[in-house]
């Protein structure tokens, strides 16, 4: 257990990353410019 | 009726709704849980558990909360009337009052020890070099000689009352437009410190390295059930009350599912990379492992202090990780100080000030014993009856009634009314039969696995505190269906 993390363990860390921060910012940015819109 | 107040932004009421469910859990329970549950393995059921039951339950508050709005009403006993057009539907809507107000009263005061850890590691006066002293500094912060204390907590319920006195877009949506951005760069700035470290690696392979063979196991799945729905708020009536200030056809489908996926971020991002990993290479995988067991509040309070002493900079890293928690706890008891609140204004017609009045002072009353019998187990009944157990009633109660009763033909056009985003119809079967057998497979659990093990494991000494936290429980429960059934009659009059 108390080793360096594997390339399975790479993989799930980036797919989990990419996951939020890709739906995180998609959100925000049409948000945002909804935001904008309205301001207009 | 008088005019009812609005977000001024989209962002804003977003950012509130992510501020309410980013909490301490986030940063403390998420990675715990992942670590003793198969590493990366555990992201499987954890995504599952997100499409399955977050995002469905997350619209459906939403949606709930947009159409109570629409009549004037931020909370549930007066939003479960008006979806089943019965009266006995408002009286379950009391979980929707007592579980927020329960909880901001002992919360608040676990927030205030982070924002008194903060300022005694800036001031460097948190002199924590190992665990033994770091509990001992523990035990003479919480023990009521301290004065320190006390004005710490009075200083936090002040916050609090200002910004719900300030009101839903000139309070809650002000601070969480800053407070939000802020939290995320410190977690950012902590992350990159850990990152640095040496041997990190085992840290995160400690973290992420699958273990597949656990997912045969069906405690891991439950266990990331659990976590999708405690990390997410629901259940609480926060997001409801929230969500009833939006315009009756704005957007709630891209609203819930950015707000979920920002808590998202705080938790597999952030809090997954900080507290476990920087503990696996400073203790080693076996001492990380008792780390995750021993409770969010021993991470936070007695093992992240010890990490960031050897870490180098502790007085700046120390102060960043507490004012980080705080951040958190702020964010999120002001949510649950809105309900009570919108209900005194809603139902009985009170003034902000009014209703913030005597709302503080039930929660500084509710406070007080949490602070003073802490050691006897009182917060912690409070907490497991509360944050737990009763939240998961709260949500499956909710479900029923809205995916059954008021039913999926009004509600689907109720959740896809104005959305930013295109909805797949498979929610539509999702919400009608899997969300709701996923809650009832959880409450399941609850009843016959954990609150036995709970109820046996109650230290015989402490029954006594016990039972006062549980009276207080019962009584404050009378009161609210009392005044639940003094509000909410005249609908059927009002309409004719």
């Amino acid at each position: 257990m108390n080793e360096g993390i594997n390339l399975y363990g790479i993989l799930f860390m980036a797919i989990s990353w990419v996951l939020v921060i890709g739906t995180s910012a998609f959100c925000i940015t049409r948000i945002l410019k909804s935001d904008e819109k309205k301001k207009e | 009726m008088k005019v009812k107040e609005s977000w001024s932004s989209k962002i804003g009421v977003i950012l509130a709704v992510a501020g309410s469910a980013v909490g301490l859990g986030n940063f403390l329970r998420f990675p715990g849980e992942a670590a003793r549950n198969g590493g990366g393995a555990f992201m499987i059921p954890y995504f599952a558990a997100f499409i399955l039951l977050g995002i469905p339950l997350m619209w459906v508050e939403w949606s709930i909360g947009r159409f109570g709005g629409k009549y004037g009403h931020s909370t549930l006993p007066a939003m479960y009337q008006r979806l089943t057009g019965r009266s006995w539907a408002k009286y379950p809507g009391v979980f929707g009052l007592i579980l927020p107000f329960v909880v901001i009263g002992y919360y608040t005061y676990i927030e205030s020890m982070t924002l008194g850890y903060s300022v005694n590691s800036l001031l460097g006066k948190f002199d924590c070099v190992d665990i033994e002293n770091c509990s001992t500094f523990l035990g003479e912060y919480i023990s009521l000689d301290n004065f320190s204390t006390i004005v710490f907590f009075l200083l936090t319920v002040a916050m609090n009352y200002y910004v719900l006195y300030k009101g839903v877009s000139g309070g809650i949506e002000k601070l969480c437009k800053v407070a939000m951005p802020a939290l995320f760069l410190i977690a950012v700035v902590i992350m990159i410190k850990v990152f640095t470290l040496d041997g990190i690696s085992k840290g995160l392979g400690f973290m992420w390295n699958p273990e597949f063979s656990l997912l045969k196991d069906p405690s891991i799945w439950l266990a990331a059930t659990g976590q999708i729905f405690f990390t997410l708020s629901l259940g609480f009536g926060v997001i409801q009350t929230y969500a009833s200030y939006l315009k009756k056809d704005e957007d709630i489908a891209l609203s819930g599912l950015s707000s979920a996926s920002l808590n998202g971020f705080a938790e597999v991002v952030l809090g997954a990379s900080i507290s476990i990993p920087a503990a696996v290479v400073f203790f080693g995988a076996s001492g990380a492992m008792d780390v995750a067991e021993s409770g969010t509040f021993n991470i936070a309070f007695i093992t992240m202090p010890v990490i960031f002493q050897n870490m180098g900079s502790p007085t700046f890293y120390g102060f960043l990780w507490f004012f980080l928690l705080f951040i958190a706890g702020v964010t999120s008891s002001i949510s649950l100080g809105q309900p009570m609140i919108a209900f005194l204004e809603d139902e009985f017609g009170f003034s902000r000030r009014k209703a913030v009045n005597i709302i503080f002072l039930g929660i500084i009353a509710i406070a007080l014993p949490a602070m003073v019998f802490i050691n006897n187990g009182f917060l912690d009944e409070l907490d497991f009856w509360c944050a737990n157990f009763l939240i998961v009633v709260s949500a499956t109660i909710e479900m029923i009634i809205f995916a059954w009763i008021f039913g999926m033909k009004k509600g689907w056009p109720e959740i896809t009314r104005g959305a930013m985003i295109k909805i797949p119809v498979i929610f539509k079967w999702i919400i009608t039969y899997v969300t709701p057998v996923y809650l009832i497979l959880l409450l399941g659990i609850w009843l016959f696995r954990k609150m036995p093990e709970y109820i046996t494991n109650v230290n015989p000494d402490n029954l006594n505190y016990i039972w006062g936290a549980r009276g207080m429980m019962i009584a404050l429960l009378l009161i609210l269906l009392f005044l639940i059934s003094k509000s909410c009659k005249d609908f059927r009059e009002e309409e004719l």
